[in-house]
C-alpha cells in the first residue's frame, strides 16, 4: 500500500482513526472532540516526565490513558488499563486509552521484547500514583481534612475521594476535571501494595477481542486516506531471477493507472484502486 | 469500462462498480463496499484470512472473481453477527478470547461456521482438519479448537 501525505489536519480531522477506545461510543466521540483537534493536538504534553502526558480526567470523572506502546495483539491495552483502573480505583470501563500517536502519547520507546507491561506499564502505574497522590492532597485542601483521614473509594463510577471520619467527600471530575495535572511524574509516589490489588492480576476479557470476532476492529490495513493510492509488486517468477526488460505498454489500459515502478531488479505498479 | 454488479451481501441487494469484474471479490468487498471482515493475507488463497461464506459455503474471496459471484448469497464476518448480537461461533470465540492480533480470525470462524454447520459434534481432530487450511502466526490454535468445541457443544 502505498500513501500520498496528509496533512496531519486532515488525517485527524477525517478520520479519528488513530484514537483507540475501548469504552462505550459516546466516550469516544467526547474524548475525540477534545484530543482530535489540532489546537488541543498542538497544547498536549508528551513528556516522559509529566503526569499529563500520560493521563487526563474529564469532568465526568472518565480517564483517559495515553500510551506510547501500541497493543499489537498482545492485550496490552487492556493490561495498562488494569494497572490504571487499580491505582486510581475507577472502573475498568471508566478508562478509555489512547495509542501511539507522537503527537499525543508520550515517547515510551518501541513496542517489543515484551517490555510493555515491565517497562511502560511501569512508567504509566508511576504517573498514576503521582496522580493520586495529588488527587488526595487536592481534595484534603477543598475539603479541610488531614490526606491521612482521605481514601479513595473503590471502584466508584466517577472516582471518589471520602474521608473516613467525616463523611465527607469529592469526585475526581470536581478535583481535576477537564483541567491539567502540571506535574511532573513524582518516582517517590507510592504506587499501591500489590498485595491490595483488586483489578492487577486478575484475568480480564481484553477489549478489542469482540470487534475483532465481529470485523469491527480497525487494524492499519483498513485505513482509507485522502488521495490514497495501492502499489502491487510484480513478482519474479524464480528467487534470483534478473529483470531483463519491461513492457509498460502492456499496462497503459489499466484504468487509474498512476506510474510503473523500476528500481533495478524491483518492478512495482501504482494505481489508484487496488 | 466502469461496469455495475449487482451482489446480495449480508442479507442486502446492492450492486458495486468497478472497471474490472475479474477482480477478486474481496477488493469489492473492502474496498466498493467498505466491509473489514474479510482481510487480504496473502492474496494466494492460502492462507484463509480472507474467507466469505458463498450460499453457506466457506471460500477464499481473494481468489473468486467478482464476476463468478453470480446471484450467490454472500455473508461476510460483520454478516454472521456483532458485537451485541455475536454468531455462536463468534461468541464461542470472544469466550475462549480466540485471538492474539485477530489477522486471521475471520479466516478461523468463517471456515469453522461452515464447518459446524455440517457436523454438528466434531472431534478435536476434525476440527483440527477443517481448519489446517486456515494459517495463524500468532498461536491461539489451541483456544481456537476449544472455541470450535464450545460453539458445536451451544455452550
Amino acid at each position: 500500500m502505498l500513501l500520498i501525505k496528509p496533512s496531519r489536519r486532515d488525517f485527524l480531522k477525517g478520520t479519528g482513526i488513530l484514537i483507540v477506545s475501548f469504552s462505550l461510543p459516546a466516550r469516544l466521540k467526547t474524548a475525540f472532540a477534545q484530543s482530535g483537534t489540532p489546537a488541543n493536538t498542538m497544547a498536549k504534553t508528551v513528556a516522559l516526565d509529566d503526569v499529563d502526558a500520560f493521563l487526563a480526567i474529564d469532568p465526568s470523572g472518565g480517564v483517559t490513558l495515553y500510551s506510547g506502546k501500541v497493543d499489537l495483539g498482545t492485550g496490552i491495552g487492556t493490561a495498562l488499563t488494569q494497572i490504571v483502573a487499580e491505582e486510581l480505583d475507577v472502573p475498568l470501563a471508566r478508562i478509555q486509552v489512547v495509542e501511539g500517536d507522537t503527537a499525543l502519547t508520550p515517547a515510551q520507546g518501541k513496542t517489543w521484547g515484551s517490555l510493555s507491561i515491565q517497562n511502560g506499564g511501569v512508567q504509566i502505574r508511576q504517573a498514576a500514583a503521582t496522580a493520586r497522590q495529588a488527587l488526595l492532597q487536592e481534595a484534603a485542601k477543598r475539603l479541610g481534612v488531614p490526606v491521612e483521614d482521605l481514601s479513595v473509594e473503590r471502584g466508584t463510577e466517577q472516582g471518589t475521594v471520602r474521608s473516613r471520619s467525616g463523611g465527607k467527600q469529592i469526585t475526581y471530575g470536581e478535583l481535576i476535571g477537564g483541567k491539567t495535572f502540571s506535574l511532573k511524574v513524582d518516582k517517590q509516589a507510592p504506587p499501591k501494595d500489590p498485595a491490595t490489588y483488586k483489578i492487577v492480576g486478575q484475568p480480564v476479557p481484553r477489549f478489542d477481542i469482540p470487534g475483532k470476532m465481529t470485523g469491527q476492529f480497525t487494524y492499519m490495513q483498513d485505513f482509507k486516506l485522502p488521495g490514497m493510492l495501492h502499489g502491487r509488486v510484480v513478482r519474479p517468477p524464480a528467487i534470483g531471477a534478473t529483470l531483463l526488460s519491461v513492457d509498460e505498454s502492456s499496462v497503459r489500459d489499466v484504468p487509474g493507472l498512476v506510474k510503473v515502478v523500476r528500481q533495478g531488479n524491483f518492478l512495482g505498479v501504482v494505481a489508484e484502486s487496488e | 469500462m466502469p461496469t455495475a454488479i449487482p451482489l446480495h451481501v449480508n442479507g442486502r441487494a446492492t450492486r458495486v462498480t468497478v472497471d474490472d469484474p475479474e477482480i477478486p471479490l474481496l477488493y469489492a468487498l473492502r474496498d466498493n463496499l467498505g466491509l473489514h471482515g474479510p482481510r487480504f493475507g496473502c492474496g494466494l488463497g492460502q492462507c484463509g484470512s480472507c474467507t466469505v461464506h458463498l450460499d453457506g459455503r466457506a471460500v477464499r474471496s481473494c481468489v473468486t472473481p467478482l464476476s463468478a459471484v453470480g446471484k450467490k448469497k454472500i455473508v461476510t464476518l460483520e454478516g454472521l453477527g456483532t458485537p451485541d448480537k455475536p454468531h455462536p461461533v463468534q461468541k464461542a470465540f470472544i469466550a475462549e478470547q480466540a485471538a492474539q492480533c485477530g489477522y486471521c480470525i475471520n479466516g478461523m470462524i468463517m471456515q469453522a461456521a461452515a464447518f459446524l454447520a455440517s457436523n454438528k459434534n466434531p472431534s478435536d481432530g476434525q476440527i483440527k482438519q477443517a481448519l489446517a487450511y486456515n494459517l495463524c502466526r500468532c498461536g491461539t490454535h489451541l483456544r481456537i479448537v476449544r472455541a470450535v468445541k464450545r460453539a458445536a457443544a451451544g455452550v
